[in-house]
């Protein structure tokens, strides 16, 4: 009552209301004292309950996540009771929002770049040996009598709220892998690791018109160990490479645009492609472009490059590869002539397009000769992979100069 | 109208008892941000036309961004910038307007360049907890992009802001329905 005497009070004195009009005052200053709290109570009642909706949600998740994973050490308990080898198959089911489940051996070397966030987290959680995708959002758990196999971490995609495993009986343990092999969840795949991202050259294959894992995988190591690191100055100075790769059964945003007969290239969306991309260490990207000889003979698409990023069309010449490298890694401009493509382009900055001969000075074994992108510019040898990757499967001298001083940058 | 007191003190215990949670519920997501997973990266989906760069998309995720070892001596340049005004990380980059493009024909290479005078392309850059604004300046020093950063836990906060806005509308209707009943 005092509050209220003391209010009404303030409101005569402060405002300048006399008692006779007081009681309008209460109106006009009432009502919007009401819609305010009206206003703000509703507001908060509403967070009140979605917050408190959240609450259920986490605890029905809390819930479900308990289930899966007394459900799993029972089957592995079961399972390690089994004879040697005997093998089973489990189907489970675990929270929607659950993408994969990962089983990491951390007291065993883990694949750093297979699971974005989980070496760090094993790191953390020593302990536990089951981790659920997103990573960083979900809780880890110990799991007993389970093996973890070579593959280390293992991460298995879930399906439609449910994961399906196979466990071996290895003793008294249970081996754990992916019952059928391409529900393996893998961000990164390591093809060729030669140190810290940091101090190498990273180098990431992502895939465009591929149907199969397999199939990508099978090109990639191909395009890599029977192309890229068999031409030199690649192979003296293979150690300062990696190499990864990057499946997704998106498209990446590619298409094949269609500018005319021998006009045709691929275009990419550049954020899906830096996103995926992102999965590895990639300094520098290519994309291959999964092609049919016969296919491209009937529309043929041009391989190309552009910044740090190379598409390439699997139906090309494989040493298209490090044509393209030579472009996207060291700046080299094409070498063979074509006037009516080049007449406008500025080469005064070109690398290996030289106004005259003297510009390949204090090199020995230069072959001078006419005609680098236009005509009245001169390259440093007849034929080389930037003129002519058929007729040559060497950069030749000045180029393999330019790109040995560029793979000594990161040797420093 | 007359102001009833008591209903007026129980409104405002209740929400002070409701915004306490508001402080909970941020103090939980202060937590989760400092938790696992620290190699991220900013990934900025830009566009390019004539000179001037507009952001299309941005997003923080893990992942890694490129060491940047070789860059150009001249181009376009990226600074983080921090609250605290410091230059966290900085590189130079080409705008990719050129393309090389190969063509075989008749076991011939040729080809062409094709040079664009716009261009989406996508940058992706480490991230820092510290990060303020993220800027692109030109060949010529001049500023020609800039966005702020907001922290993941600062989006979340505002939650808040949108309980207000549902409570303004409700506000709203209360309130027409009220005069309305009040004319009648």
């Amino acid at each position: 009552m005092g509050l209220k005497t003391g209010f009404q009070r303030f409101c005569r004195l402060r405002l300048g209301l006399s008692r006779k009009k007081s009681k309008k005052a209460q109106l006009s200053l009432g009502l919007p004292v009401v819609i305010i709290l009206v206003v703000v109570f509703s507001g908060a009642l509403i967070f009140f309950v979605m917050g408190r909706l959240a609450d259920i949600n986490l605890l029905v998740k809390e819930k479900e996540l308990g289930n899966f994973v007394t459900s799993l050490n029972n089957v592995l308990k079961k399972q390690s009771a089994e004879s040697y080898d005997n093998a089973d198959l489990v189907t489970l089911s675990l929270p929607e929002d659950i993408s994969s489940v990962c089983f990491a051996d951390g007291s065993k070397e883990i694949d750093r770049f297979a699971k974005r966030g989980l070496a760090s987290r094993v790191m953390v959680d020593k302990t536990q040996n089951l981790f659920l995708s997103p990573i960083e959002d979900n809780p880890s758990f110990r799991l007993n009598n389970i093996e973890v196999g070579e593959i280390n971490p293992l991460c298995v995609k879930t399906r439609q709220g449910k994961i399906s495993l196979k466990l071996t009986n290895k003793g008294k343990n249970a081996l754990v892998e992916a019952k059928d092999a391409f529900d393996k969840d893998v961000d990164c795949v390591s093809v060729v690791y030669n140190g810290e991202p940091e101090e190498k050259i990273d180098v990431v294959f992502l895939n465009y018109g591929y149907t199969k894992e397999e199939e990508f995988a099978k090109d990639v190591n191909d395009y890599v160990n029977s192309f890229f690191l068999n031409i030199e100055p690649f192979k003296a100075k293979g150690n300062n490479f990696n190499f990864f790769r990057v499946y997704r059964e998106g498209s990446l945003g590619c298409t094949i645009k269609k500018a005319g007969i021998l006009q045709n290239f691929i275009s990419c969306d550049s954020f899906s492609v830096k996103n995926a991309a992102s999965e590895c260490p990639n300094d520098y990207i290519f994309i291959l472009t999964d092609r049919g000889k016969i296919e491209d003979f009937v529309e043929p698409v041009r391989s190309s490059a552009f910044s740090n990023i190379a598409k390439i069309n699997t139906a090309d010449e494989k040493f298209v590869l490090v044509h393209e490298f030579g472009h996207t890694f060291s700046d080299l401009d094409d070498e063979y002539v074509d006037e009516g493509y080049y007449g406008g382009e500025d080469f005064s900055d070109s690398i290996n397009c030289k106004a005259s001969c003297g510009g390949f000075d204090g090199v020995d074994g230069i072959e001078c000769e006419e005609g680098c992108s236009v005509g009245k510019l001169y390259r440093s040898s007849k034929d080389s992979i930037m003129r002519d990757y058929y007729k040559s499967k060497e950069f030749m001298v000045w180029n393999t100069k330019v790109i040995e001083e560029k793979i000594g940058e990161y040797e420093d | 109208m007359k102001i009833n007191w008591r209903l007026w003190c129980f409104m405002l215990l209740a929400v002070l008892i409701v915004f306490s949670r508001f402080d909970a519920k941020a103090a939980e997501v202060d937590d989760e941000s400092t938790g696992i997973g620290n190699e991220k990266v900013f990934l900025l989906g830009l566009k390019y036309d004539n000179g001037i760069i507009k952001l299309n998309e941005m997003i923080t995720k893990i992942g890694y961004a490129p060491d940047r070892k070789l860059q150009p001596d001249e181009g376009f340049r990226t600074e983080i910038i921090s609250f605290g005004e410091e230059v966290l990380y900085s590189f130079r980059f080409n705008v990719p307007l050129k393309i090389n493009t190969d063509v075989i024909d008749n076991n011939k290479v040729s080809g062409n360049v094709i040079v664009l005078n716009e261009t989406d392309f996508a940058l992706l850059v480490p991230y820092f907890e510290e990060t303020k604004e993220i800027n692109i300046y030109d060949e010529n020093e001049e500023r020609v992009f800039s966005t702020k950063v907001f922290k993941p836990s600062v989006v979340k906060r505002r939650r808040w802001l949108f309980g207000v806005v549902i409570g303004l509308i409700i506000g709203g209707i209360s309130t027409i329905v009220y005069f309305s009943f009040k004319r009648k």
